[in-house]
């Protein structure tokens, strides 16, 4: 009888560090959210500090390499801005320490911290991540799906796949509601993916891996604001293959930092 | 080992619940939507399809065309469905009030020819109060036939304290209250607590941290029923805050079946 291999999941989308607006429920701190995945059987987790969602890029992102340091399962995000304000200092120092520290993926938060996604804003920003295949993560600032109708731009996120080939492109919490912008876009790029925290569609796993393929589709869950309940039910009870489940689980992202470029 | 309980540890292998616990989703719908989304595979054996890879028995649904555009074809929609499934669906008969002349007959064809098990109301959709005047004859129906009225889009839980004190053989099922943000107490909730013919549905689209233990902890699981909104929404989405929840499986036996099993007399 064959040995079935287990789905280990690597969550893309978590955060640690205090906000302004607490749920009591969360955890803030590395030791909360490892307790938190242990329970939910999620072995690794891609993670950005919430000091930088809130008061920019610095401190948050040096303090997150602090504050994982020595914990297994922990793999650092960083969260950038356009670098036309000279708040992230010169791009390609930024590049140099990235690399120092081993940092493999970025996020960015164009509506919270109000930037446009056109070329002329973030285009050497994104230029720079393409030439090292690094993950560019895009938080919306998706709470309720029909959040979506307000805050992304689908015409922007069309213009940076079509230009920057090479650039993975991560939509988090997209919701039930996108499909009629999405498709287009996943039918045109392979280098357009998204998670499936707050992917709710109906059978929309199952939609998208049989019409544009399961490498598309990255685990993510929005720990600790929100529950890894839903995205770990909604995967394991997928009606996709065994092998496309160990892919959305975490293979797809492993790839994809496996593919940046550190020299 | 794992540390969470029997039915979390069928979750959390993708392993379909029907043995071990029987699920009946009280809210749940068919067809498509033109309002603002695609919804795939939405039609009743696909819905089927999906409900057995989780392990749901039954599904108690309502027509998208009913709902928001045309309730009587929506209601033939679900009676078809049902006499080609009748096991799998119970349906919800929808009445919309802003067709006053239409509501006692086909209140008539929905219990009497249909089948159906209960009513469903929709405030936001159909823009008509829950207390209004040809609302009247469906709340008297549901009185008389001790019927369950799930009800969507509420904006005045005033009116729904007094409606469940005036009307108290029927039981107003509230949609959409397992998700809970914890910044103050919802009216929902309250009420739930307070009346005895008052019940939430667990679906609710925002997955807070620790919302649904919340929402249990403040009603009792004996006032909580699993709900997804599939196709509206994804139903093993939905099914994952009950599953994995940190309350007892006793608690979570009521939640998923046996609550519904007794409200809407299976």
């Amino acid at each position: 009888m064959p040995t079935i291999t287990p789905i280990d999941l690597f969550d893309c989308n978590a955060t640690i560090g205090r906000r302004a607006v607490r749920n009591p429920e969360s955890p803030y701190t590395i030791e909360g959210l490892a307790h938190i995945m242990d329970h939910h059987k999620i072995k690794h987790a891609l993670v950005s500090h919430a000091i930088c969602e809130s008061s920019g890029p610095f401190p948050g992102n040096e303090l997150l390499l602090s504050e994982i340091e020595g914990f297994e399962g922990f793999v650092p995000c960083w969260v950038l801005l356009p670098e036309h304000t000279g708040e992230l200092g010169d791009l390609k120092a930024l590049m140099k320490r990235m690399v120092e520290a081993n940092v493999r993926a970025v996020k960015i938060y164009p509506v919270k911290h109000y930037f446009n996604l056109s070329e002329w804003c973030v285009g050497s920003l994104v230029s720079e991540l393409e030439r090292r295949r690094v993950p560019l993560l895009m938080d919306f600032d998706i709470v309720h799906y029909s959040d979506a109708q307000r805050r992304i731009g689908w015409d922007q996120i069309y213009e940076l796949c079509k230009n920057h080939r090479d650039l993975p492109i991560i939509l988090l919490r997209v919701g039930m509601n996108v499909n009629r912008n999405l498709f287009p876009l996943l039918g045109r790029f392979e280098n357009l993916f998204m998670d499936i925290s707050y992917y709710q569609a109906n059978d929309g796993i199952e939609t998208i891996c049989e019409a544009f393929g399961a490498h598309h589709l990255l685990f993510g869950t929005g720990l600790p604001i929100f529950s890894p309940a839903a995205p770990i039910s909604m995967l394991m009870y997928s009606g996709i293959s065994h092998e496309e489940k160990r892919m959305i689980g975490g293979l797809n992202l492993r790839n994809l930092l496996d593919l940046v470029s550190m020299e | 080992m794992r540390s969470v309980n029997l039915i979390a540890e069928l979750a959390i292998d993708g392993i379909p619940l029907k043995d071990f616990v029987e699920v009946i989703d009280c809210h749940a719908h068919m067809g498509p939507s033109g309002v603002d989304q695609h919804l795939p595979r939405n039609a009743p054996e696909d819905m089927i399809g999906t409900m057995d890879r989780v392990g749901v028995s039954k599904a108690c649904v309502s027509h998208c065309i009913a709902v928001f555009s045309d309730f009587r074809l929506g209601n033939q929609l679900v009676h078809k469905a049902i006499e080609n499934h009748p096991d799998r669906f119970i349906g919800y008969a929808v009445l919309n009030p802003n067709y006053p002349e239409e509501i006692v007959d086909e209140l008539a064809i929905c219990f009497e020819k249909y089948g159906m098990k209960a009513i469903k109301w929709h405030g936001n959709v159909q823009q008509y109060p829950l207390d209004g005047d040809n609302y009247k004859p469906v709340l008297e129906y549901a009185e008389s036939n001790n019927l369950t009225i799930l009800c969507d889009g509420l904006g005045r839980f005033k009116t729904l304290r007094e409606l469940s004190s005036q009307y108290r053989n029927t039981n107003f099922l509230i949609a959409h209250q397992g998700s809970w943000d914890m910044k103050g107490l919802p009216e929902a909730l309250a009420v739930a607590a307070e009346a005895p013919n008052v019940y939430l549905d667990s679906s609710g689209s925002i997955e807070w941290f620790g919302g649904f233990e919340k929402v249990v902890s403040k009603v009792g699981a004996e006032k909580v029923l699993f709900g997804s909104d599939f196709p509206w929404g994804n139903l093993a989405f939905m099914i994952g805050r009950v599953l994995f929840s940190e309350i007892r499986d006793e608690e979570k036996r009521s939640i998923l079946g046996l609550n519904a099993r007794a409200l809407f007399r299976i």
